[in-house]
């Protein structure tokens, strides 16, 4: 039979051969999940086998409130569990992703941005497009030399901060030291 | 006008055709920063000495731009060039 994990039930007492008789979730049951996703997400699953990692966070990151899916679905899973009906594997994966996805999409903003266009934004934005080509292009090389991963990224970081440091001191240069200016031009 | 060696060899390096920032790093022999190097373009670029254009999209948020040497910075580029011939007693041996 092997390990089956029951909703709202500890590992071993399904496991240990006295749980209940395992039942497979009823159409209705499997309606009323859809129901719950589509109430929350907006989105529409045609078959419960087909959620997905994406489609479900696509639906969370939709939803109006992003608590009201865990906690109905916290109640769904336990008024299954009260019926026995249980377990359900893509039920039960999906409970868990909903729960790992509720932390994540706390940061979702960050998570799913690419790393170029986040540093992006702390570069000086007259440099920011040709910085980001440079990289690029300098990363692909190092690359296809075989560089070593963490010497990428040490290169990576220190002409990032080079940028950083000039795109400052080149904008403030005139402020900071006025007489500098003066001499420069 | 002030100019520094630095500024030298980039102009000397796009007397020959216009570059992008990396290609320019590369010519210098992978010697300096990019944040050193876009510094150095913008000192250029005030002085008048070079001028930039935008290139094609590389990718997300990334675009290229070129530098390409105007007159004056060929101007300056040709003096300095005789300047240092004439110090090292260069501008008779060559003619």
């Amino acid at each position: 039979m092997g390990i089956k994990y029951s909703i709202g039930m500890k590992k071993e007492e399904v496991t240990s051969g006295d749980a209940k008789e395992v039942k497979p979730l009823t159409k209705n049951d499997i309606n009323e999940l859809k129901l719950i996703i589509h109430d929350s997400t907006g989105i529409k699953i045609p078959d419960i086998g087909m959620l997905t990692d994406d489609n479900i966070l696509l639906g969370l990151r939709s939803a109006k409130s992003k608590k009201s899916i865990f906690s109905k679905l916290t109640a769904f899973s336990f008024a299954i569990s009260n019926r026995s009906a249980t377990p359900y594997s893509d039920l039960w994966y999906l409970i868990i992703f909903v729960i790992k996805s509720t932390w994540a999409i706390k940061t979702s903003g960050l998570k799913r941005v690419s790393f170029f266009k986040l540093f992006s934004y702390m570069l000086p934005r007259d440099s920011r497009e040709e910085y980001v080509a440079d990289l690029m292009e300098m990363n692909k090389d190092l690359r296809a030399d075989g560089t070593p991963k963490f010497v990428i990224y040490l290169t990576n970081i220190a002409h990032f901060t080079s940028i950083v440091f000039h795109g400052l001191f080149f904008k403030l240069s005139g402020y900071f030291y006025p007489s500098r200016k003066k001499v420069d031009d | 006008m002030k100019i520094t060696n630095q500024e030298l060899m980039v102009l000397s390096i796009l007397d020959t055709e216009k570059m992008y920032g990396y290609q320019i790093v590369k010519e210098l022999g992978g010697n300096m920063l990019l944040g050193s190097l876009y510094n150095l373009m913008k000192q250029l670029e005030r002085k008048d000495l070079v001028k930039s254009e935008w290139g094609e999209e590389t990718g997300e948020g990334a675009r290229r731009k070129y530098y390409s040497i105007n007159g004056n910075g060929r101007k300056i580029l040709a003096q300095a060039k005789d300047f240092y011939l004439s110090k090292w007693g260069l501008n008779t041996a060559l003619g």
